[in-house]
């Protein structure tokens, strides 16, 4: 490789480590923003805040979305997406051991009368059964693809 | 995964960020590698070989693998 081609690929470089700033700025700052706004919105009862918050956190995905798939920039290297893959298989793992540990003993004590379970007990119940549900879909896509 | 790539990097007079940009990874990457945190795709593994113009086993060593 030449000192030319070694500068190309440098500038490239800098390119990708620009858009991927880019990228995590405009989620940051746009979302974080919608957070605020909705949290001032609610407290406030001020509906525009919350339309307001509601602009922002499109206009961040927007933004994200236009850089992660409008451009020929890839932000993430090999590295990266395995970051990415197994922090969600670790927080699968966590869930899974919440899932494990709380469900099913509790469930068990209110058929005993033991207790009586609060409604967000069943809420977030149906909320783990659903999102297993669409882990074992998604992990059965990606198994066929790689089979 | 053992490797000499910090050895081969020297001998070309490169940093970090120059190895990166040339197969197209960031500085982070070369980084992880070198202190064998991360294990590179055979891509990457081709990637570095053809760059520094050996052969894959002339840089990863598994048989000497700490983990």
């Amino acid at each position: 490789m030449t000192e030319t081609d070694i500068d190309a690929a440098k500038a490239a470089l800098h390119r990708r480590e620009r858009y991927e700033r880019w990228f995590n700025w405009s989620l940051g700052i746009f979302v974080g923003l919608w957070f605020v706004l909705i949290t001032a919105g609610s407290l406030l009862e001020e509906s525009l805040l919350v339309y307001t918050g509601t602009v922002s956190f499109y206009l961040g995905y927007a933004i994200a979305f236009g850089i992660y798939f409008g451009t020929d920039v890839d932000i993430e290297d090999e590295r990266d997406k395995r970051i990415g893959n197994e922090a969600a298989g670790l927080l699968m793992l966590v869930l899974m051991a919440v899932m494990l540990l709380v469900y099913p003993p509790g469930i068990a004590l209110e058929f005993a009368g033991v207790t009586e379970l609060p409604g967000l007990f069943w809420h977030s119940f149906y909320a783990y059964c659903a999102l297993f549900l669409a882990y074992g879909a998604c992990h059965s896509y990606i198994e066929r693809r790689r089979s | 995964m053992k490797n000499n790539v910090p050895e081969l990097r020297d001998e070309h007079g490169l940093s970090q960020g120059d190895l990166a940009a040339a197969v197209d990874v960031s500085r982070q990457t070369i980084n992880a590698i070198e202190r064998e945190r991360y294990d590179p795709s055979l891509e990457l593994a081709f990637k570095l070989a053809d760059f520094f113009d050996c052969g894959v086993s002339d840089i990863f060593d598994p048989e000497l693998d700490s983990n």
